[in-house]
């Protein structure tokens, strides 16, 4: 090696000098400043945590397009985010005439954002086209659509069913331009809502700007621009680093930091949705009510969410958060936490000796936590809580279709009324409900729930039902999840919607931040 | 991560012989048939590839329809949507069905958005290549640097910080070196972007802002890769007769490093960097998550989540194209460097 050491002294010379000149390389790369998308005060950005399935909202099928939607159309109905009572939309007033016709009284001179007028006929052929896209069976009620004059719309139903002013918040009610027959219309949709799109780059960013045709109030920002990013640690450093202003669907686990941080405001608002133990009530041992009960006796929930969400969330006893107008205060004693109740309950079942349950729960770090604290809670009353984690399309298939397994740990997402929350869940022939077995007096109780538009009746109704449910327990609710969503000091104008999914179309950022 | 032991290289004449005016007959129409055998063995890879992949992912439970109907699902939904996608069909007709497209230039529509799905590529493919090619350029360029010193500096300081950070660059996962790297790089010091892409083609200086981070983070373990073994192998050269018998002609160092030295030690180098690209177009599918960045390691994530069988099935042919592609070079430059290979 001495031979070689002194000769190649040059080529090592030339070897750090090259290393020394990627190094200047990378320097000279930082010299640009950094700027994130949103530095100027005009423009806000936000991050989506999930891919559009399509910006048509009548073709795409996933819940958390919702985001990417709002902004773009404007709903017939709209619904005050702490509450989720209906308000004016598009539509200024609306009412039953009889048990199935809803009369809706359209602003006038509306239009959409290319300029074109949104008046009844309009209206017709966007409810009509929905009929026939992907999501038409939240209109499967309905019988047909009228539009007699240019603001006034008539929209008859098959059956008495009041639940459809709020369906009209959602989806079906985000009326599509007159370009929706177009096949690029997903690409450049026209809604009538605060902004329109500029631009959008699947799995990246929409671009968007403010509407000069929508009807309420300018939203403040001028641009708004929405990055795609489904890693929520890849959310939270871009909000960390500045290069966004607001983030939700963020790991709990990450809030430390991000308050630590003090650029962001971090809050957990507890929406709809929340994390279950589906039951197949067909199937043994979950057949036996006293099992169900005793599973609900059993488990711990504030523990589970200590353990699970770092605390964000609150207990599920019902399919409703407390602060929502149907919530029924009555439910709060329902299942305590009584361990020794349980295990009477289950030696009644015939169990003392213990119990095999099988169930399915996604593979993911906070699901095998949750699954983890969960089997131990089963396990002091005898139950073998055998989970299977796997992708949650397979899972689903397995558990929902196949009947693979006795349960199902799965999350149940929002609707702006809770008619369809409670008729999913547990009526009889729902997919949800894959034993197919029916509560007693629940599918009537249902059926009156929405036969009335009164809030006060409607509360009552789904109160008579929650005691059916209660004594039931067809399943496991066991938090609301709370949305732990961040954002930029320089923010303001967030209000946190119940149902879960935020709308930032009204976001302010003050400049200088 | 496996790492290949070093591959041990051996001398090669100073002055090969050439042997293109001394062909015997027939030994075109040979190269000629080898040459059609590796066309045909490329071709029948491309099918086995996107038929395993086809066929793996059919083998899990669940399917687009599932992920198309969401909470919305109904038997007769799904049943709807199966039959209108064509997911009631025997296996091998939804394949040939698939590849008849492909031949004719058309890859389909993504089941879960209706996009086309060369729509998708063309989008994403670019910001994919170019975070590879970033990575590949850093892995030579830094690895073969480091090597030399490691190896000319064996058993003093520089030698030994090159080896140890050599191992320590292996060892260390990819994404978890992106989330330090944006830490420190994004959020403590705010020099460059903690998230995103920028386009070559949108000007330079953004794109080498924003590919920086991920390029370190995607290429930190091709360096270390490239560096231990191009040591390894100079190592072993510098006490072969010949390097000794050209120092003794008094060629200098530098000339008998590169001309010399190097030429020998290239081939397990190579042979490394076929490795690498490989290794390297998988470790987007990790990296572009960490720093939400949109290629086709995004795209083929979420795509598996949803089952979206037309969009996984183009991303694996393109990948299989690339490391096809990257290995045939890697034979053609082992050709060029190594004779005796040119020989048999």
């Amino acid at each position: 090696m001495t031979l070689y050491r002194t000769t190649a002294s040059a080529v090592v010379r030339r070897a750090l000098l090259g290393l020394l000149g990627v190094a200047l390389l990378v320097t000279a790369a930082c010299g640009a400043p950094a700027q994130g998308g949103g530095t100027t005060a005009t423009t806000l950005t936000v991050a989506v945590s999930n891919n559009p399935s399509s910006l048509d909202p009548q073709a795409g099928p996933s819940g958390t397009d919702h985001v990417s939607l709002y902004p773009i159309y404007a709903t017939l109905v709209e619904f005050d985010p702490k509450t989720l009572v209906a308000t004016p939309g598009l539509a200024e007033s609306w009412s039953f005439t009889d048990p199935t016709t809803l009369r809706l009284k359209l602003r006038p001179g509306l239009k959409f954002s290319d300029g074109s007028p949104l008046d009844a006929n309009a209206v017709k052929a966007s409810l009509e086209r929905y009929q026939t896209q992907t999501n038409k069976a939240d209109l499967s009620n309905v019988a047909g659509v009228e539009a007699p004059d240019p603001t006034t719309v008539v929209i008859k139903e098959k059956t008495p069913d009041t639940s459809l002013v709020l369906v009209l918040a959602d989806r079906a009610g985000m009326i599509v331009g007159p370009t929706a027959a177009n096949a690029d219309f997903a690409q450049k949709p026209v809604g009538a809502g605060p902004y329109t799109l500029v631009s959008y780059s699947p799995g990246d960013r929409l671009v968007l700007k403010r509407n000069p045709n929508y009807y309420g109030t300018p939203p403040p920002m001028e641009n708004l621009e929405m990055r795609i990013i489904t890693d929520p640690k890849a959310a939270a450093n871009a909000l960390l680093s500045g290069q966004i202003d607001f983030a939700d669907a963020l790991d709990a686990n990450d809030i430390p930091q991000l308050r630590n941080s003090g650029k962001l405001t971090v809050e957990s608002p507890v929406g709809l949705y929340f994390d279950m133990i589906y039951f197949n009530l067909a199937q043994k041992p979950l057949d036996d009510v006293r099992v169900r009960q005793a599973i609900n006796l059993a488990l711990d929930r504030d523990d589970i969410i200590q353990g699970t969400v770092n605390g964000q969330g609150e207990p599920a006893r019902q399919p409703l958060p407390t602060s929502h107008w149907a919530y029924d205060k009555a439910n709060d004693s329902v299942w305590p936490h009584d361990v020794a109740k349980a295990k009477q309950l289950m030696a009644e079942a015939g169990y003392a000796g213990g119990v095999t349950l099988t169930t399915v729960a996604t593979a993911s770090p906070l699901e095998i936590r949750r699954n983890e604290i969960i089997r131990s809670q089963l396990a002091e009353i005898g139950i073998d809580y055998k989970v299977q984690s796997m992708d949650t399309n397979q899972g689903v298939s397995l558990y929902f279709e196949k009947q693979g397994t006795n349960a199902a740990q799965y999350g149940w997402s929002g609707r702006p009324d809770p008619g369809q929350t409670y008729n999913r869940l547990f009526a009889q022939n729902s997919y949800q409900n894959p034993g197919k077995v029916a509560i007693p007096g629940l599918d009537q109780v249902l059926a009156q729930a929405v036969a009335t538009e009164d809030t006060a009746q409607r509360a009552a109704a789904y109160a008579q039902a929650d005691k059916l449910i209660a004594d039931f327990a067809p399943y496991a609710p066991l938090y609301f999840r709370g949305d732990v969503t961040a954002y930029s000091t320089a923010v303001t104008g967030y209000t946190a919607s119940l149902l879960g999914k935020p709308k930032v179309a009204f976001l302010n950022k003050s400049s200088g931040a | 991560m496996s790492t290949a032991p070093p591959v041990t290289a051996a001398p090669v004449p100073l002055q090969p012989q050439r042997d293109g005016a001394a062909r015997p007959p027939g030994r075109r129409a040979a190269a000629a048939r080898t040459l059609a055998l590796r066309a045909g063995a490329f071709l029948a890879t491309l099918v086995l590839a996107t038929f395993v992949a086809f066929w793996l992912i059919k083998l899990v439970p669940g399917d687009p329809a599932t992920a198309i109907a969401g909470e919305n699902a109904t038997p007769e939904r799904l049943a709807e949507i199966r039959a209108q996608l064509g997911l009631d069909k025997p296996l091998l007709a939804q394949y040939g069905s698939w590849a008849a497209g492909v031949v004719h230039g058309d890859f389909g529509t993504s089941l879960y958005s209706g996009q086309s799905v060369a729509g998708l590529l063309a989008q994403r493919l670019p910001v994919t290549l170019s975070l590879v090619f970033c990575s590949l350029l850093l892995a030579v360029v830094v690895g073969v640097a480091a090597g030399i010193v490691g190896a000319v500096r064996n058993k003093r300081p520089e030698g030994r910080v090159v080896t140890g950070a050599a191992t320590l660059g292996i060892a260390v996962p990819n994404f978890w070196l992106g989330l330090v790297l944006v830490t420190v790089f994004a959020i403590w010091n705010p020099w460059f972007p903690a998230t995103g892409f920028s386009r070559a083609g949108d000007g330079a200086g953004e794109f080498l802002r924003f590919a920086v981070l991920p390029t370190l983070a995607l290429g930190a373990a091709g360096v270390a890769e490239v560096a231990r073994q191009l040591r390894g192998a100079l190592l072993e050269v510098f006490t072969a007769d010949y390097i000794r018998m050209a120092r003794a002609k008094g060629i200098s160092g530098t000339a008998l490093l590169v001309r010399h030295a190097l030429r020998n030690a290239g081939v397990p180098v190579v042979t490394v960097l076929g490795l690498l690209i490989n290794r390297l177009v998988g470790g987007t599918v990790v990296v572009e998550v960490v720093f939400a960045i949109p290629g086709m390691g995004t795209l083929v994530v979420d795509a598996v989540k949803q089952r979206d069988y037309p969009v996984i099935q183009a991303v694996v042919l393109v990948m299989a194209v690339i490391v096809l592609v990257a290995n045939a070079i890697v034979e053609i430059l082992y050709r060029r460097i190594d004779p005796r290979i040119r020989l048999s």
